[in-house]
């Protein structure tokens, strides 16, 4: 009962401080802007709940009464400001919003309410069979987080270098939040890493969803949906229980907070940095972007644009990014013992672990899902079927996302090539995974630049979001419009 | 570059509909075999089982040294050994236990053997055999 309280208190902790910062503002549609919100405080409430637990865990005030009355405390009193502050009417965006045109909205609703419903069922049905989750879940994060939920300095394990095969250096989100439930509810048991998992993922699935809703509308977000619950090896790895769907989570959030910085009144740079901070946070490959993001961000946004508001924006970003870097510097060189990254330099030499890697990417892209229903069908039949739009105003994040991603790809790709250890099995047990980390960011640029459904319905102007709604005239003739259509 | 018309839309979102349902249906018959009792191939999930009676005979924390039949190299030393360490967590067991003087070492054993000899031939005194391949050893040179 008291692990279901904590895990409540952590999204309820998240989904609060993200209405004190609004990233979205008044951005339509409002379905898809709480469904946003909702899924961001899940991430950023156990991000940061793992980071107040283990401040308390470190100085010895670690408690069931301790993480509680926190918790409490600080849900009661962000809970207060938005009662306080929600009154006020928000100030209406200023970004144009696309009606729902798409006849065909509900046909796709429903197609992604069943594989949802059918997919998520025989997750749980795997989770109930495994609930210990694949190895690194028992070697690794959920040991460490054993350590962590341990009475006295049992904390210190989690970082030692006599740990056979674990990584002593990484990063301690997703180990410090299960513990933090472990050390509320009084012991250790198998439910909370499953439900951590299955919360992860399902903020995943919704922050996708509605982020492409909120950029490109219902229809392309349910697309987005479809395609992104056909990545088998995802939907594999969820009740795996590793660290790859939180990092994924992240990334996906701060590409979308960047592109949502461009239409939305609020403070969605500061959000976007703070992803990118419990990124790093999270797994060693988070430092990689976290670092990539925060330099192609400031650098074309100060080489291109210096107007005040973009230098503003960029402040906003590493100010949510310093939670992540300090934390990640005290582990790295505080508290866990030195790991030298860059071991084996001399690999970089050899030419045929380029052509090694490059190998293991195709095979592995290929293993994101099976047959005729593999994702990247499903992209190249909505590629070629609809082609691409790109909107004038999501250029610029495009293009730091793209570049972003490319950039930290690249460098897994190089992580990979120095590996000390055997490279065809570290390709084989990690390339997937890799990939899986930036698929969603991913399938957000694809859905972004991919011309939307409903343009396509209806080619016609936006519309104001006020007058969208309140005149029906303006409905009827878009009705019209869809229906002249039909016949073209 | 010619603007798509609504009977390609349909299209795509049709086919992508329609196969997105049935890489559902192919993975839950794919899946099949990883919802039975055999999902667990390394019965980490029994580990717990079979170490309660040794846990509770040791203290909450701090660290254990760790001997098997099965040496680390091999994958079943691996899964032995890291099967124990998760099982008696948040205790750091670790064969180095010993010359770093821990009070006790837990034997984990793959098939039945003389674990008295094999204690006394590392410098462990048999505490407790538990059954099961599990045993508690103290430092003899304590």
């Amino acid at each position: 009962m008291l692990e279901a309280i904590s895990i409540l208190l952590a999204w309820l902790l998240g989904f609060l401080l993200i209405q004190a910062l609004d990233p979205v503002g008044s951005i339509e549609p409002r379905w898809a802007a709480v469904l946003f919100k909702a899924a961001l405080g899940t991430g950023v409430g156990m991000g940061v709940a793992s980071i107040i637990f283990l401040l308390l865990d470190v100085t010895g005030a670690a408690s069931p009464a301790a993480i509680l009355g926190i918790d409490i405390g600080l849900v009661a009193v962000l809970a207060w400001h938005w009662f306080r502050t929600r009154s006020n009417p928000g100030a209406p965006s200023s970004s144009d919003v696309r009606a729902p045109g798409f006849r065909w909205t509900w046909l796709l609703a429903l197609a992604f309410g069943a594989v949802l419903v059918i997919s998520l069922a025989r997750l749980v049905q795997m989770a109930i069979a495994l609930p210990v989750g694949e190895w690194d879940a028992w070697t690794l994060w959920n040991l460490r987080a054993k350590f962590l939920a341990g009475p006295g300095d049992s904390w210190r394990y989690a970082l030692s270098p006599l740990l056979y095969g674990t990584h002593p250096d990484y990063p301690l989100l997703l180990s410090a939040f299960v513990a933090r439930v472990w050390e509320a509810g009084g012991g250790v048991n198998e439910i909370a890493p499953v439900v951590t998992a299955f919360a992860f993922f399902a903020a995943l699935l919704a922050l996708l969803v509605s982020a492409v809703a909120l950029l490109r509308g219902a229809a392309s977000a349910l697309l987005a949906g479809l395609v992104i619950l056909s990545t088998t090896s995802l939907l594999l790895w969820t009740p795996a229980q590793y660290a790859d769907i939180p990092l994924a989570f992240f990334y996906l959030g701060a590409v979308a907070l960047i592109f949502l910085g461009e239409s939305a009144r609020g403070h969605a740079q500061f959000w976007a940095g703070l992803c990118a901070g419990l990124a790093a946070w999270t797994k060693n490959e988070g430092v990689a972007f976290l670092i990539c993001i925060l330099i192609v961000f400031l650098t074309l946004t100060l080489w291109q644009r210096r107007t005040r508001a973009a230098i503003i924006r960029a402040g906003w970003l590493l100010a949510g990014a310093s939670p992540g870097v300090l934390l990640t510097l005290w582990l790295k060189f505080w508290l866990a013992p030195p790991v030298n990254p860059l071991s084996g330099l001399s690999h970089l030499y050899d030419a045929s672990r380029y052509v090694q890697v490059a190998e293991g990417f195709f095979k592995n892209l290929l293993n994101l899902g099976s047959g005729v229903s593999h994702p990247l069908i499903l992209l190249a039949i909505l590629g070629i079927l609809l082609r691409w739009k790109v909107e004038e105003r999501y250029k610029w994040p495009l293009l730091i996302s793209t570049t972003s991603l490319v950039l930290v790809f690249l460098t897994y790709c190089g992580e990979l090539v120095m590996t000390p250890w055997s490279l065809d099995w570290q390709l084989q047990t990690s390339l997937d995974r890799l990939i899986l980390q930036v698929w969603p960011s991913f399938l957000l640029l694809f859905f972004v630049a991919l011309r939307n459904v409903a343009d396509v319905a209806i080619p016609s102007a936006p519309v104001k979001n006020t007058v969208t709604r309140k005149s029906p005239a303006v409905s009827g003739k878009r009705a019209l419009a869809g229906r002249k259509l039909k016949g073209v | 570059m010619q603007q798509p018309s609504s009977s390609q839309a349909l299209a795509a979102c049709a086919a992508v509909a329609l196969l997105a349902l049935w890489s559902t249906v192919s993975f839950r018959s794919a899946t099949e075999e990883l919802t039975g009792p055999n999902a667990d191939v390394y019965k980490i999930g029994e580990q717990a089982a079979r170490f309660q009676e040794l846990a509770s005979a040791l203290p909450a924390t701090g660290m254990v040294g760790y001997v098997s039949d099965v040496p680390d190299s091999q994958t079943l030393g691996a899964i032995l050994r890291d099967g124990a360490q998760y099982a008696l967590a948040p205790r750091l067991v670790n064969e180095q236990g010993l010359k770093a003087g821990a009070e006790w070492t837990i034997g984990n054993f793959s098939k039945p053997l003389d674990v008295t000899q094999f204690g006394k031939d590392r410098g462990l005194t048999l505490v407790r055999d538990f059954g099961n391949g599990v045993v508690l050893y103290r430092n003899g040179a304590r």
